[in-house]
């Protein structure tokens, strides 16, 4: 039995591969940490026969998961990190090792899912979007700030009130509010649209929505899309049935 | 003598208009004017008040807060039970007794998750949840939280359930397709959650248990943690303890470049075994060994600032993890008197120390 885990900048995601299937993804707030509920349903069902993680969180969100594992479990987990090549797909980083391991799962996950060119839009605390072509060539992609932090940034720096996240619904607003929240929807909306249609203009594509904002976003699209909520314990199942 | 007895009345009748305007209108009964201080009701009033089926149905003494069905309804909503008590009638007589004399407050409780704010009894589960700190979920009745109920259908499989049998394998859930906003787009209205963002968040306190050596320390104060409701997390934090022995070191040079000219200047001066430390505090320095005696290092340091050299010999220093558990917990209970009596009295060595509550959880 393997522990997948998929640490992102807000939330812990994990799963357990046993015989070739996994369970749904749970998912925690972790705050930095590993939460108390985490670690006693680890203990519950684990020892695993080995951990793979992948972690967008830092350092110490590392050597927390590290030391627990090590202490509970007499057991080393493997942190994965992004590679030039792996899977069938190609890293277009300068720096392959750079690129967020969470991104790479998910670009692994989209090539073996739909083997045609796809969009990659993980909408989380930051938004990233990834293109790759059918042949699972990774064109490059975008980083920006996630609705939230887009918000949180208007009422930092500005005397506008602080960003509500249930106001707006994405359209043109008429108080202040509403505009603050539509304003970040609105763009974020725009360039996964301009993207989609770069991608799709020339061979058939898909959009793959996936991260915390991804239903939220992708029900506002005009192209179609894909919401895959799973997608980086996706790439993290696969990647863990191929390695030794 | 007649003038003395004229102006003791005057003076009379002068305290009387006196007291008179200044004298509260209020009846007697009315309600207690200080917030949250009950008003005192005679057993007749409180008898007459609580209809006996609804008095059976209020359960048990320590619901006594809440016994009628609107403050039932009142506490799932709210999660907690001071709004019942503004307006709570009285409990059954032989009970009200002791609860009139508590004078604005709840009479204390046992623990019991069903009645803990946002905690493991899963009170949380609109979209307030993520951000209350404990958290867990499923992936997909998170999604199914935000999708418009024209895409529920699609989550169906996901949905409902609540845990993963141990022993379960399950399919992993395929992607579901988004259909282009446009008709819609009402619908998608749904999705913004309406939730209880008029009310203010409960009263929260945070604080750090540490340092712990092991897991096993962890786990004995989690324990006596467990009878609390509180949402904790498990963090590392590397200390630099005393080693054995002294570095002969080149302390931190400002920039990479400036480290390894320097570095190239002392294999040239015939120094070969160093090592330059690449991040970390002491990122840009240059160690040129260990030693078990501070005059040897001393000699090899006096040896190389003979040369030209800017070294120093600091005492060495091992790296040690320990832990810390972060609390967040209710700004009442446990306080920390509690907190060192039931749960630190065993542990001498870890300190409770109070740190700022994160302002959101960010995730939505």
């Amino acid at each position: 039995m393997d522990l997948l885990v998929d640490i992102g900048n807000t939330r812990l995601k994990w799963a357990w591969r046993r015989k070739e299937r996994r369970t749904p993804q749970q998912v925690a707030v972790h705050g930095g940490g590993l939460p108390g509920e985490v670690r006693r349903e680890w203990q519950a069902e684990g020892p695993p026969a080995r951990v793979f993680i992948a972690n967008v969180a830092g350092d110490e969100m590392a050597a927390v998961c590290r030391r627990w594992m090590e202490d509970v479990w007499r057991l080393a987990p493997r942190f994965l990190v992004a590679c030039q090549q792996q899977m069938g797909v190609v890293n277009a980083y300068r720096e392959p090792q750079r690129l967020g391991i969470d991104r790479w799962l998910a670009l692994i996950a989209a090539y073996h899912r739909y083997r045609k060119p796809v969009l990659i839009v993980d909408a989380g605390s930051a938004i990233t979007l990834d293109m790759a072509d059918g042949n699972g060539f990774h064109q490059g992609g975008l980083i920006l700030p996630g609705l939230k932090m887009m918000g949180d940034a208007l009422a930092a720096n500005t005397a506008l009130p602080p960003l509500s996240p249930q106001e707006g619904d994405g359209g043109l607003a008429v108080d202040t509010a509403s505009a603050m929240a539509s304003g970040p929807l609105q763009a974020v909306i725009a360039l996964i649209e301009k993207m989609a249609n770069i991608l799709s203009a020339e061979n058939a594509s898909e959009t793959v929505m996936t991260g915390g904002d991804a239903a939220m976003i992708g029900d506002r699209l005009a192209v179609p899309a894909h919401l895959a909520p799973e997608l980086v314990m996706d790439g993290l199942a696969l990647l863990a049935e191929h390695t030794l | 003598m007649k003038w003395l007895f004229f102006l003791l009345v005057i003076l009379n009748l002068v305290v009387f208009i006196w007291g008179f305007q200044n004298e509260p209108p209020a009846p007697v009964g009315a309600d207690h004017p200080t917030p949250g201080v009950k008003r005192l009701e005679l057993f007749s009033e409180q008898k007459s008040t609580v209809p006996p089926a609804e008095a059976v149905a209020s359960g048990t003494p320590d619901e006594e807060n809440t016994p009628s069905e609107a403050n039932d309804h009142q506490i799932a909503e709210a999660g907690e039970t001071s709004a019942a008590d503004a307006e709570a009638p009285a409990a059954p007589v032989g009970e009200s007794m002791e609860f009139i004399g508590m004078v604005g407050e709840k009479r204390p409780e046992p623990f019991d998750p069903d009645a803990l704010p946002p905690t493991a009894a899963g009170k949380t589960e609109q979209q307030t949840e993520p951000t209350t700190g404990n958290t867990t979920m499923k992936a997909a009745s998170a999604v199914a939280e935000v999708l418009p109920p024209s895409q529920g259908p699609a989550q169906e499989s996901r949905g409902p359930d609540s845990s993963i049998p141990s022993t379960a394998v399950e399919d992993t859930p395929p992607p579901v397709s988004i259909q282009p906003a446009g008709e819609e787009g009402s619908a998608s209205k749904g999705t913004e959650t309406p939730t209880a963002q008029a009310e203010s968040p409960p009263a929260k306190r945070c604080l750090s248990l540490g340092p712990m050596l092991d897991q096993a320390e962890v786990g004995a104060l989690e324990k006596a943690l467990a009878r609390y409701p509180v949402d904790s997390r498990l963090r590392t934090e590397m200390i630099a303890k005393a080693g054995s022995g002294y570095s002969v070191v080149v302390p931190p040079l400002p920039t990479k470049e400036e480290a390894l000219a320097e570095e190239r200047r002392l294999r040239e001066a015939g120094y070969k075994d160093l090592y330059r430390f690449h991040k970390g505090r002491m990122a840009n320095a240059i160690s040129l060994g260990f030693f078990s005696k501070e005059a040897l290092a001393k000699k090899l340091a006096e040896r190389m600032q003979a040369k030209g050299f800017e070294v120093q010999v600091r005492p060495r220093k091992v790296a040690r993890t320990v832990y810390w558990l972060d609390l967040i917990l209710s700004a009442e209970t446990p306080t920390d008197t509690q907190l060192e009596h039931d749960v630190l009295a065993d542990h001498p060595a870890v300190k409770l120390e109070h740190r700022a509550c994160p302002t959101s959880a960010v995730d939505y």
